[in-house]
């Protein structure tokens, strides 16, 4: 469920910027000899038709049919007496209310004639929508299309690493009002203020963890917390999430954690050996995300490497010094990891 | 196995899968929709995707490393984690093949869950059908249990607070979304782990509920809110509006609509009347005051619907859903919808059925509030 402010504002992302996007996968569908492409959104997986029209489902889900030429189809199981706050919100001016919006699209497609329909990032898509897009389309046929994945998948161009910093602006903040330590407090204490104020900022979502120092931090349990506690705060702002951890009553030296994590991790080295080089240096656990699909972050295998472009966050943990946690958010650069929010902003 | 206050509710889970035939069940969350999963792994993992398998005799929870050295909840044995969703995926298959458990593996939740996680376990799962059992596993989550209504009862207690702080917060110039900053901070605060919430504000222009916009309060408002804490899992909904400053004549009118129609909806809550009795009697109220025509999709989704693990559960309140009404099922009758009076409104209470009728599970007064004055 989101429940923060959610808002289109063209001045940060422009209708140009966004008239763009979808002008290049329509370019994508007419390479591939596509008549179309369907996206799926969701709260767990909005990205690609956040990028695409910067529509974010509040709840429940939706389709977006994107004809190669002409403009897109959102069916969405939301009613159309919120349809003023969708279009308000996004590029959308064609929105249809659907309690089946994989089978109503297949509908539409099956009406235009349409014979061969790409899935856009098709592993995001839940199997059932696909089979309801399968069932219905009268006559035509539904195509994987790996392609359009990369075209839609939310990267680091300059809109994007603007939006992002000011993701990151939001979670250092509120961080930095909880002061230097929670010793004493609840962790639902310090959750309660971090998504307050984050979301008094302008945050569209929140994700906060919590725990003693020790162990990995988890949801809120009521628990009262020492003199070091373990924070990671995720907060979205327009679609772009960043991740940030700290350790509460010890003070983290910032620029060291970036420069360690950003060659921990740098372009190119598969995740795996950036988790073992981190252990082998002072037993400290590294895990790597990459944000692509709108939702918070997605785990790389220890198979996977950062590649250039990607917006990655980093999770460590230190076995020294009583277990420093540390988290942050990077640009991928050709040079290396690049901070959204550098230690001396 | 140290199952404690969850039981009976396995022993109901797994004489389902006895009468199903099935010879384990997997549930599923993500998070859209985690509620399957929460069922029978009650504690909250801050894992994005999550697994719960359940054999006869025991369970297991799979989720992403490194979440999976957290505590183990009291309904499983063994946590399971892997670095990434498809390695998730792998290890359920993995743990389904070493348990030899076949041919039929009831899955609740699989609704929601994306084909490439869909594909990684139904390919690695060998000969083992997934057979769905969604529908299953709600039949036994309609009717809640003593650890459910205890749930239940705290986010409505939650939900109680929570709109102190909406009223309090609800001045002119205030945007909305410092409405909700306020309130989610608060609701965390007290032990909320999330909360539905939707609001609106304005007059006769206001036709639904969104998120928050960055419009700031006038006075004259009326300010709408579905507020819906989950602690342990479980949802409690408190539906109110106010006026930003003293209510109008028509504003006052309207609210008494409402809450004609939600006392209507009370009075006929009990065992055995259906959903759409209970919806019928709401709009009968709106009828004989002569807006029937705003009892219709066209302005309202929903007459109200049933709460538990997820914030809008089944049955709906709607004139043509024919589902009995169980004692031990809570709902939230709330004729909200539009009127020319004042605008859309809403007003609705959580509530438990009982054996001769219905008990009031939120404590707020039941009146339209008055705010915005310093």
């Amino acid at each position: 469920m989101k429940r923060g402010l959610i808002e289109w504002d063209p001045n940060e992302l422009s209708a140009a910027t966004l008239a763009a996007r979808v002008a290049r996968t329509q370019g994508v569908l007419a390479e591939r000899g596509l008549d179309a492409a369907v996206f799926y959104t969701s709260v767990a997986q909005p990205g690609p038709v956040r990028y695409l029209t910067h529509f974010l489902p509040y709840w429940n889900e939706g389709v977006l049919v994107l004809p190669r030429e002409g403009e897109p189809t959102l069916f969405v199981a939301l009613s159309n007496r919120v349809f003023p706050w969708i279009k308000g919100s996004s590029t959308l001016r064609d929105v249809r209310a659907s309690r089946n919006p994989g089978a109503d699209a297949a509908k539409l497609l099956g009406e235009r004639g349409a014979m061969r329909v790409g899935l856009g990032d098709s592993g995001s898509i839940p199997y059932r929508v696909i089979e309801e897009l399968r069932a219905n389309l009268a006559g035509g046929q539904v195509v994987d299309a790996a392609e359009l994945a990369a075209s839609v998948r939310l990267g680091a161009d300059a809109d994007e690493l603007c939006l992002r910093a000011r993701a990151a602006r939001i979670a250092a903040e509120a961080l930095a009002a909880l002061g230097p330590s929670a010793a004493g407090r609840t962790d639902s204490a310090v959750a309660g203020q971090l998504d307050g104020a984050m979301r008094l900022n302008r945050a569209e979502d929140t994700l906060v963890l919590v725990g003693p120092a020790g162990r990995w931090p988890g949801l809120p349990t009521g628990e009262t917390l020492g003199e070091r506690a373990h924070v990671v705060a995720q907060v979205e702002y327009k679609g772009h999430w960043v991740l940030v951890g700290r350790t509460l009553g010890a003070a983290a030296d910032v620029a060291a954690w970036q420069a360690r994590l950003g060659t921990l991790a740098a372009p190119g080295r598969r995740v795996g050996e950036s988790a073992a080089a981190a252990r082998a240096e002072d037993g400290t656990e590294v895990y790597v995300y990459r944000s692509g699909r709108g939702a918070p972050f997605t785990a790389l295998g220890e198979g996977d490497a950062v590649a250039v472009g990607d917006v990655v966050a980093v999770l460590a943990r230190r076995a020294a010094d009583g277990g420093e946690l540390y988290g942050d958010t990077f640009a991928a650069e050709p040079d290396g990891l690049r901070p959204i929010l550098a230690a001396d902003h | 196995m140290n199952e404690g206050r969850y039981t009976e509710r396995l022993r109901r889970v797994r004489q389902m899968m006895a009468d199903q035939q099935l010879d384990g069940l997997l549930c599923y969350g993500n998070p859209f929709r985690k509620d399957f999963l929460r069922y029978v792994h009650p504690a909250p993992t801050p894992s994005p995707y999550g697994f719960c398998l359940l054999t006869p005799d025991g369970g297991t929870l799979f989720v992403e490393a490194p979440w999976d050295t957290l505590p183990a909840a009291e309904t499983v044995q063994e946590v399971v984690g892997a670095r990434t969703a498809a390695g998730v995926a792998q290890a359920v298959a993995a743990k389904v093949r070493r348990l030899g458990l076949g041919p039929r593996l009831g899955f609740a939740g699989g609704e929601v869950m994306e084909s490439e996680l869909s594909g990684t376990l139904r390919e690695h799962l060998g000969p083992t059908a997934l057979v769905p059992a969604s529908k299953a596993v709600m039949e036994l989550r309609y009717v809640k249990d003593a650890v459910e209504l205890e749930a239940i009862r705290r986010a409505a207690a939650i939900a109680d607070e929570g709109w102190k702080t909406f009223v309090a917060t609800c001045k002119p110039g205030v945007p909305q979304y410092e409405i909700t900053a306020r309130c989610e901070g608060r609701v965390r605060e007290l032990g909320a782990e999330d909360n539905f919430m939707i609001l609106s504000s304005g007059t006769r222009d206001v036709y639904g509920m969104t998120p928050p916009s960055s419009r700031r309060l006038e006075r004259g408002d009326s300010v709408l809110t579905e507020f819906t804490p989950q602690v342990d899992g479980y949802y409690a909904q408190l539906c109110r509006s106010l006026t930003v400053g003293p209510a109008s004549a028509e504003q006052r009118r309207s609210f008494a609509i409402f809450k004609a129609a939600a006392d209507a909806a009370l009075a006929m809550i009990k065992p055995g009347v259906t959903a759409a009795e209970i919806a019928n009697a709401e709009n009968a109220v709106f009828a004989a005051e002569g807006y029937g025509e705003y009892c219709t999709a066209q302005y309202t989704r929903v007459r109200g619907h049933a709460l538990g693990l997820h914030f809008d559960e089944e049955p709906m309140l709607w004139p043509d859903v024919d589902f009995e009404i169980r004692a031990g099922m809570v709902l939230i009758p709330h004729p909200n919808t539009y009127l020319p009076l004042a605008g859309y409104m809403v007003f609705g209470d959580s509530v438990l059925v009982t054996e001769t009728g219905c008990e009031l599970i939120t404590r707020t007064p039941r009146i339209l509030f008055e705010a915005g004055e310093s």
